[in-house]
């Protein structure tokens, strides 16, 4: 392993960014994840309702006819419709606008920092990230989707989503993104419920409305079909990026094992066992793709906070470290080690001592 | 010598490559403890076949070996019988390049001796036999050729086993060290008894056994024990390279050039004429 350091640490690298982009997609998925259960959950709001059968959040478009029946569930206390669209604005290329109803008690979430709280009127606010990055603040006038609005005040909530985007009037939203009488998402406020009861009232909502998929808000993010096809996506991906790093080490472990055919050959003529052979090379495998996946780690942390910290993503790029993810991140690297080097392993216990001490 | 003191029993030991290559045929020896056997021979004759046999690194195509009266064949472990009863050498010491001497002579202990300190202390004192604790610490670069085969010799006593197999221990070193190379095995007879077996081709350095087989074309043509005098000397001349090519009428130009044709001619009578 030593020996040959260019093609260790080649290995290793190549372990490394594997493990790096494994981390990476899962921090990331994390974050939006948390931030979407984080923007739904605000508030005391405990069911989310979307529309069925979509695969994205953008898509949902849920009659307000609805909204209206379900505010006659004898639990339900409050219901805010919700419409939400990622659209470009000026020269951000993605920003989350969302379209509230001035007259509910959810525009109070949207703490103010500067100037005033109002959407009426063409009005906005803007949240202190977004204004950051167009440096505009209450006065200033910005153009979503060719409509201008003029900034009535600066708002902070602490979540990346809500921080980077706009809220507008729901009513201009509906003209705006054309969806007269819909919204995107309802959150649903009940009155002092157990959990299993809340859990049946999700379910009765989604049988009564089979327009509907009812979540509790907190699980939210994790059951979105836009984080849920996300994780899918990563999961190919780093399925792919482990399969190289698998791949590699096992290149690695092949060479390793040609070029000390003699050595083992003495291994073996001396009494060593294939087991301890083979335990032999899987053992060097592991050391180097722990290597690998400490530095993978490190790799993928630094490059979601390279990310979190661009002007660009601040605000959706939630940096979110859990001990999962640094545990399976080391686990993986383990595995990696482990199927990289099986076949180099049993191949170099194999070897016939006698054949082995003539190879030159 | 009595059953008990054989170690090592051969009957009609054949090995057979490729269907026609016969690398031994029908050898029968008997290698009692204590015993150490030099095995001579050209190239080709069988001497490493028979080592390899011996150290269970091979099968025989047909025969037997027993080892104390037990047939090698029916030994469940025969890594464990390498790792606990043989000690290899071979020619090229196979050092871990990596690793120091001690680190070197601890490899086969990994077997048998779980304990870190019990290995080390092992390795050390196998390295004082070979008087070389004085650079246990050393990477195989930094020794010379002969200390590196006293290594490979402390590695192969690190189990203490009851046969050492040498092939070709000296055929990589200059003959200064490869006399002290015999030296030490000499001691390792002398003084503790160990039964040794060293494959060469060179005569001097067979003689410092105290028996020599020799096998042409895998048998046994010669089984004496070391004599030493003029008549042994015309002996061993005879199979030396050079005393095996006047033995066959081929006299070398270099002879021919110094004007030693007829004496060359001569020895081929002499050497024709002993036993």
């Amino acid at each position: 392993m030593f020996r040959r350091k260019a093609r260790t640490f080649l290995t290793i690298g190549g372990i490394a960014i594997a493990i790096a982009v494994v981390i990476f997609l899962s921090i990331f998925a994390d974050g939006l994840s948390s931030q979407m259960s984080t923007l739904m959950s605000s508030e005391g709001a405990k069911i989310t309702l979307m529309q069925s059968g979509i695969a994205d959040i953008s898509f949902s478009a849920i009659d307000e006819e609805i909204g209206k029946a379900i505010s006659g569930f004898p639990e339900v206390k409050q219901i805010s419709g919700l419409l939400l669209q990622l659209v470009p604005v000026e020269e951000k290329p993605f920003m989350l606008i969302l379209g509230i109803n001035p007259d509910e008690a959810y525009i109070d979430h949207f703490r103010i920092i500067a100037g005033e709280n109002t959407i009426a009127h063409g009005d906005l606010i803007l949240g202190r990230m977004a204004a950051d990055f167009f440096s505009k603040g209450p006065g200033d006038i910005l153009t979503i989707q060719e409509h201008q609005m003029r900034i009535s005040g600066i708002f902070e909530t602490g979540t990346g989503f809500e921080d980077a985007g706009a809220v507008i009037s729901l009513a201009i939203a509906q003209d705006i993104f054309m969806k007269h009488d819909q919204v995107s998402l309802y959150r649903i406020n009940v009155e002092d419920i157990e959990d299993e009861q809340l859990e049946v009232l999700k379910q009765e909502m989604a049988e009564q409305y089979p327009q509907v998929s009812a979540y509790l808000s907190s699980d939210f993010g994790r059951n979105t079909p836009d984080i849920q096809t996300l994780d899918t996506v990563s999961s190919a991906i780093s399925l792919i990026g482990l399969i190289a790093g698998a791949l590699g080490t096992t290149n690695t472990m092949v060479m390793n094992v040609f070029e000390r055919t003699r050595e083992i050959g003495t291994f073996r003529a001396i009494g060593w066992r294939r087991r301890r052979v083979m335990g032999m090379v899987v053992g060097e495998a592991v050391v180097m793709s722990l290597f690998g996946g400490i530095v993978g780690i490190l790799m993928g942390f630094g490059l979601a906070l390279m990310m979190s910290q661009l002007p660009v993503f601040a605000g959706y790029f939630a940096l979110k470290v859990s001990i999962e993810t640094l545990i399976s991140g080391i686990i993986l690297a383990v595995m990696l080690g482990i199927l990289g080097s099986i076949i180099p392993a049993w191949w170099a216990s194999r070897l016939s001592p006698m054949e082995a001490l003539k190879y030159e | 010598m009595n059953d008990q003191d054989t170690l090592v029993e051969t009957k009609g030991l054949t090995r057979v490559y490729s269907q026609t290559v016969k690398a031994l045929n029908s050898v029968n020896l008997r290698i009692n403890s204590g015993e150490f056997i030099s095995v001579m021979g050209p190239s080709g004759s069988g001497k490493t076949t028979l080592l390899n046999l011996i150290g269970a690194l091979d099968h025989p195509t047909s025969g037997e070996i027993l080892i104390r009266g037990e047939p090698l064949s029916l030994i469940k472990d025969p890594d464990g019988f390498r790792n606990k009863r043989i000690g290899f050498i071979f020619q090229l010491h196979n050092l871990i390049p990596t690793l120091t001497a001690r680190e070197n002579v601890e490899v086969p202990l990994y077997e048998t001796t779980p304990s870190r300190k019990k290995r080390k202390t092992q390795a050390l004192e196998a390295l004082e036999i070979v008087r070389l604790s004085n650079r246990a610490d050393s990477q195989p670069a930094a020794l010379s050729g002969g200390e590196r085969q006293r290594v490979a010799i402390a590695r192969a006593l690190a189990n203490e086993p009851e046969l050492l197999l040498a092939d070709e221990p000296t055929g990589n070193l200059d003959s200064l060290s490869g006399s002290e190379i015999m030296d030490v095995l000499r001691d390792l007879n002398e003084l503790k008894g160990l039964t040794i077996i060293v494959v060469t081709h060179d005569s001097a350095v067979a003689r410092r056994a105290k028996r020599i087989i020799e096998l042409k074309d895998g048998q046994i043509v010669r089984d004496d024990i070391v004599q030493s005098g003029f008549l042994q000397d015309l002996r061993d001349f005879r199979y030396s390279e050079l005393g095996a090519a006047i033995q066959q009428g081929h006299i070398p130009e270099e002879v021919s050039d110094l004007g030693f044709e007829h004496i060359a001619k001569e020895f081929q009578s002499i050497l024709s004429s002993i036993s």
